[in-house]
This record gives C-alpha cells, sequence and structure tokens, in this order.
C-alpha cells in the first residue's frame, strides 16, 4: 500500500487555544476515498487545509504525494484538487467565468472536464454564482477541483449544507470521477449514510487524534452492539457507550471476524454477540468513546484500530 | 491570457470599476465644461482690480461678474477633484485583498493557483492601471480647470494647486491604494482595512508632504519681506526665518538663544524677516521628486501586500 497522504506525529495549535490537533499519525492509501469523521472542533478542517499548505504545523509533519507541503506549498497545490468547507465562489461572476478563472491561475487546467462535469449536473454555465443553489455551489467547487486533473482531491464537508439529494449526486460525480481516473479522495464529512455508500475507508478523529483508521469494510465486520445493561463494563472489547432515540443506551464492541466477541477473561466466546452494527454506531460509539476517556485506550490489537 | 485576466478582474470588483470610472467621467466632463465657459467670457487679461481704490474698469465688470460667477461652480470640482484620490484609492485597493478574504473566495483561488503572487499580480495590476489611467484624467483636468481659472499662469511654472492637480493626483491615488492592499491583507476586513486605509494613507501623504519641504529648504530662495517685495502666487511658500547681519538665517527660537536681548529694541529691523520660496520655474521637478517619492512608497506597500498573501493562511 502506498500512503499518498501522511501525517507524522503531526500536531497544530492556534495561538490562545487549545490543542487542535496533536501526536496524530496517518497515512491515507493511494486510490482510496476514505471519509475523515469527527466531532466539530476535532481538527478535521484543520488537517486538510495542512495536507494543501494552508496550515503550517505546530509539531510533527505533513507529506502529501511524498512532498512536504509547507517546504513546497506550489508543489502540493499543484498534485490535489481542493474543495472548501464553505462555497468560495466569486459572487460577480459566471460559473462559465470560474472556470475561466482556474485557467488563468493554474497551468493544464482542463477546462473541458470541468465544463461538462457542471453541464452534466444541468447547471448553467452562464449562471452567476450568486444564483445558484448551496448544492449547486458545492458542485461547481468540485467541477473546478475535478478540472485540475490532480491526483489527490480533498473535500472540506462539501456535504454538510446540501440536501440529500444534491448529496447524492455530489457524491454519484466524485466517486464516478475518481474511481474512473485510479485519483484519491478525503472527504471530511458528518454525514455518515453517504460515507458508508462512497467511501471505502473511515478515519474518525476525536480528541485531536485518530481513533479509527479501518476499512469500511473491516469497521463493519470488527464492531457490534449490544444493549449496555446486558454489558459488563470494562469487559475487554467494549469500545463505548452511547444512547439511542428511544432511550435504549448501546454498548459498542470490537469482535473477531466472525463476529464473536471475548469472554470475561479476554478468550473468545463461543458465539457471536449482539447484532452487527451500522456504520454510524461504529462511528458514535468511538466518538463517545472518546469523549469519555480522552482517547481510546485499546485493551487488546485489532489490526487497523489505532491504540 | 491577459485580456481574460483583465476581463475577470473587473468582472469582480464591478461595483468599484464602474464607481470610480463615472466618479472620473463627472469631474473631467464638468471640468472641461466650467473651462470651455470661463474662456467663452471673454475676460480681458487687464481686467484686474485696482491697488488703489479696489475698483475694476468700468469696461470689464460684467465680464468679471460673469467668470465670477462662472467661477463659482468650479468650487465643488475641486473639491471633488481633492477627495478623489482618497475614494479611489481606497475603493480600488480596499476590496482587492481584504474582500476576497473575508468572503472565503480565496480558500478557491490559492487552491487553484500554485503562485499566491500570480493570484496578488492577476488582481492588483489591472485595478491599479485602471487606477492610474482615470486619476491622470482627472489630474489632467484639474490641470485644465486650473488654467481656466487663472488664465495669466504658466501651470508649468507654477505652484497654483500643488498637489491638487496633475501627476500628483494619480501618485496619491496610488498611494492610498497600495496601502489599503497592504493593510487588507494583513487584517483580511473590508470595513477595518477602509479605516486603517484612511488614517494610514493620508498620515503618509502628510509625512511625504512635510519631508518633501524639508528637503527643499536647503534649495530654497531667500525673499526679504518688505514692501516692494510680495509672494507670488505662482512660487511655492516653505517657511520664514530671520536674517542676521552675516547673512545667517535663524528661527525666532535660534535668535533668543543667540541674542536674549533679540525683542529690546527694534527686533524688526535688527533681524529682518525673510522667506524661503521655490521659485514656480522649479514646479515640474518639485512635482516629479513628489510623485516618484509617493510612488516608490505605494510600491513598498504592495510588496509588503504581496509577502503578507504569500505567507497568511485564508480564511
Amino acid at each position: 500500500m502506498t500512503a499518498v497522504l501522511e501525517a507524522h506525529g503531526y500536531g497544530k495549535r492556534y495561538r490562545g487555544r487549545p490543542w487542535a490537533l496533536r501526536g496524530l499519525d496517518l497515512a491515507v492509501p493511494e486510490g482510496s476515498i476514505t471519509a475523515l469523521v469527527g466531532p466539530n472542533g476535532s481538527g478535521k478542517s484543520t488537517l486538510i487545509r495542512g495536507w494543501i499548505g494552508f496550515e503550517p504545523p505546530t509539531e510533527g509533519r505533513l507529506s502529501i504525494a511524498g512532498i512536504d507541503p509547507q517546504r513546497h506549498r506550489k508543489t502540493a497545490v499543484m498534485r490535489s484538487g481542493y474543495v472548501p468547507q464553505q462555497p468560495a465562489l466569486y459572487r460577480e461572476l459566471t460559473v462559465a467565468e470560474h472556470i475561466e478563472l482556474a485557467i488563468t491561475f493554474r497551468a493544464g487546467f482542463d477546462a473541458d472536464l470541468a465544463r461538462q462535469y457542471v453541464e452534466r449536473l444541468g447547471i448553467p454555465l452562464a449562471a452567476q454564482a450568486n444564483q445558484l443553489s448551496g448544492g449547486e455551489q458545492a458542485q461547481v467547487g468540485l467541477a473546478l477541483a475535478l478540472g485540475t486533473r490532480a491526483r489527490i482531491l480533498l473535500l472540506d464537508e462539501p456535504l454538510a449544507s446540501l440536501d440529500p439529494l444534491a448529496r447524492r449526486e455530489f457524491l454519484h460525480v466524485l466517486v464516478t470521477a475518481v474511481r474512473g481516473e485510479g485519483h484519491t479522495a478525503l472527504l471530511s464529512s458528518h454525514v455518515i449514510t453517504d460515507i458508508e455508500q462512497a467511501c471505502d475507508r473511515l478515519v474518525v478523529l476525536g480528541r485531536g487524534r485518530t481513533l479509527l483508521d479501518l476499512s469500511v469494510a473491516d469497521a463493519l465486520a470488527h464492531h457490534r452492539v449490544v444493549e449496555a445493561a446486558s454489558w459488563e463494563p470494562g469487559r475487554p472489547g467494549t469500545v463505548g457507550t452511547f444512547p439511542t432515540t428511544t432511550d435504549e443506551r448501546l454498548t459498542l464492541v470490537r469482535v473477531g471476524p466472525n463476529g464473536e466477541g471475548r469472554g470475561a477473561s479476554g478468550g473468545p466466546a463461543a458465539t457471536p454477540v449482539g447484532r452487527p452494527a451500522t456504520l454510524e454506531e461504529v462511528v458514535i460509539g468511538h466518538l463517545a468513546a472518546g469523549r469519555r476517556r480522552g482517547q481510546l485506550e485499546a485493551d487488546e490489537p485489532v489490526p487497523g484500530v489505532a491504540s | 491570457m491577459i485580456r481574460r485576466i483583465i476581463r475577470l478582474t473587473f468582472r469582480m470588483h464591478r461595483f468599484e470599476v464602474g464607481a470610480i470610472v463615472v466618479l472620473a467621467a463627472l469631474l473631467v466632463l464638468g471640468s472641461i465644461a466650467v473651462s470651455w465657459a470661463l474662456a467663452n467670457v471673454g475676460l480681458p487679461p487687464d481686467c484686474q482690480p485696482s491697488f488703489e481704490t479696489g475698483e475694476l474698469p468700468a469696461s470689464c465688470v460684467a465680464a468679471f461678474e460673469a467668470f465670477n460667477k462662472i467661477a463659482s461652480l468650479a468650487s465643488p470640482i475641486s473639491l471633488l477633484t481633492t477627495l478623489f484620490p482618497i475614494i479611489a484609492g481606497l475603493l480600488i485597493g480596499g476590496p482587492i485583498v481584504a474582500r476576497e478574504i473575508e468572503r472565503g473566495t480565496t480558500s478557491l483561488a490559492w487552491s487553484l493557483s500554485p503562485s499566491r503572487l500570480r493570484w496578488f499580480l492577476h488582481r492588483v495590476v489591472p485595478m491599479v492601471v485602471l487606477l492610474l489611467a482615470v486619476s491622470f484624467a482627472v489630474g489632467a483636468a484639474a490641470d485644465h480647470l486650473t488654467h481656466a481659472l487663472s488664465p495669466q499662469a504658466d501651470l508649468s511654472a507654477s505652484f497654483i494647486g500643488f498637489r491638487f492637480r496633475g501627476v500628483l493626483l494619480a501618485t496619491q491615488a496610488f498611494l492610498l491604494a497600495s496601502t489599503a492592499v497592504a493593510v487588507g491583507a494583513l487584517f483580511g476586513r473590508a470595513v477595518p482595512t477602509f479605516l486603517l486605509s484612511l488614517i494610514l494613507g493620508m498620515l503618509t501623504i502628510v509625512a511625504v508632504g512635510l519631508v518633501h519641504r524639508q528637503l527643499m529648504l536647503p534649495e530654497a530662495v531667500i525673499q526679504r519681506q518688505d514692501g516692494d517685495n510680495y509672494i507670488s502666487d505662482a512660487d511655492l511658500y516653505l517657511d520664514s526665518r530671520f536674517e542676521l547681519p552675516d547673512g545667517r538665517l535663524m528661527t525666532v527660537e535660534e535668535i533668543l538663544i543667540f541674542d536674549p536681548a533679540a525683542f529690546e529694541g527694534e527686533f524688526g529691523q535688527k533681524y529682518p524677516s525673510v522667506s524661503l520660496l521655490i521659485p514656480g520655474d522649479r514646479y515640474r521637478l518639485v512635482e516629479a521628486r513628489e510623485a516618484a517619492i509617493e510612488v516608490v512608497i505605494g510600491l513598498v506597500f504592495l510588496a509588503g501586500g504581496a509577502l503578507v498573501v504569500t505567507r497568511r493562511r485564508p480564511t
């Protein structure tokens, strides 16, 4: 596995504020679509902006396609396409003029490709940016990022303000483009259901650190949920307990490949425990654990789970 | 490509571009119209009030009154012309960087453009060139109007309207715009940028004037202030001094140290007052030097703004 986005002991602290991220080690494999999930303030945007050279690290280092984005910011920008959190279009310009603008900024910008994506979504090229909906603006931002033909796409919560249909269209364009071209994408988002469909890897950030770093398939295979009342707290494999919307409390449990939990002594239990966890439950369980204990301390190693 | 860059930049700043072009056009047209009307009055060159009686020759009273009536229309034009470098400089320079950072468009632009310096030049150069072009036009119109108001004066050899006409209007506008670009890059907020740039830009222009005045003092011509001499409108008055019998010039404070009893007796006879002037025929040189100082400071501000842009984070 070749990692194209790496963090080595990365830490970022803004003046007069606590650490946004600290001691972060992360590797995003080439060709993957990785979801970056975490609560507000967990450092998702900071990390993404760090990879494009917008945020210098306070400690540690980042690399994008093998280069340090702070030392070689121009190369980092050339190797990445970025969609910011808020639609950042020029309200005075039309969609077509944004594409023209990208041509003036960047040698090799594929204007035809960007136009194709925009037209495919039915967004008029002559429309002024301030007349577009939030979803359309995000789509234009994605089309511009894809027009760069960069092999690495960094998407900073582009789905946050979109309605379900717009989210689906956005992800369809993203997945088609990334899979078709063999690109790598890092997508930060709160919307877990969309991530499940679009992403093949999941990174959960919390308390300034990595709480989980697994493929989506492994995350689903290695976690189950049980009713909290029936689960002894502190039992090996326990990740975290969280409430449901029906006053029920569930506990996320790490399990083996066949769903088997651990016995009280730590040895394998005979039967699978609870029921399979949804991806949302996996994320929430780890976030709850991270919130409760500062950071998850793995009581036994599970492949891919950061300790 | 250059035409595309210019077109897109003007589209992004179409309000500012439209506002200063319209204001400049109004000032130029107003100046031309008033100048034309003044020239058509046909005021004879010798139609001046008598030194003794203050009365006009009877033959030109009507023309003189007509001239003054039209000249009064020039006052609002002159006032707006004086304010033009401030309005245009801030309007052009303020939004270039500050508004982009404030609105977050720098996130898009700086992620597309590997070179932030290129982005900066794409934004700044077309706007500054436009500003200089319209400011030169307004400055030339102000020259035209000043000449119409003082038809006897040779404006290429006269300090009449110094700093409020000609090339200095353009360089003042450039200096204010550059200040606003630098302040905007630093603060990234439009309203504070306008306010701080107004203060900093005006202080810089005033400081340039004061420093230039000090630089001109050694070049000044000394003119005794007695009944036969008067300061011509064409000359630039810098300061007054008192002349010692040996020819040295001193301020009143220096004289009091030199001669504590100076005010006992006829001070004016012992130490006649003299004026320090720059003769009108040196106008072009003084104007060019002050313009050069303002341009250099403006370029320093722009370079500072570019440096900040290459180092700062977008919003």
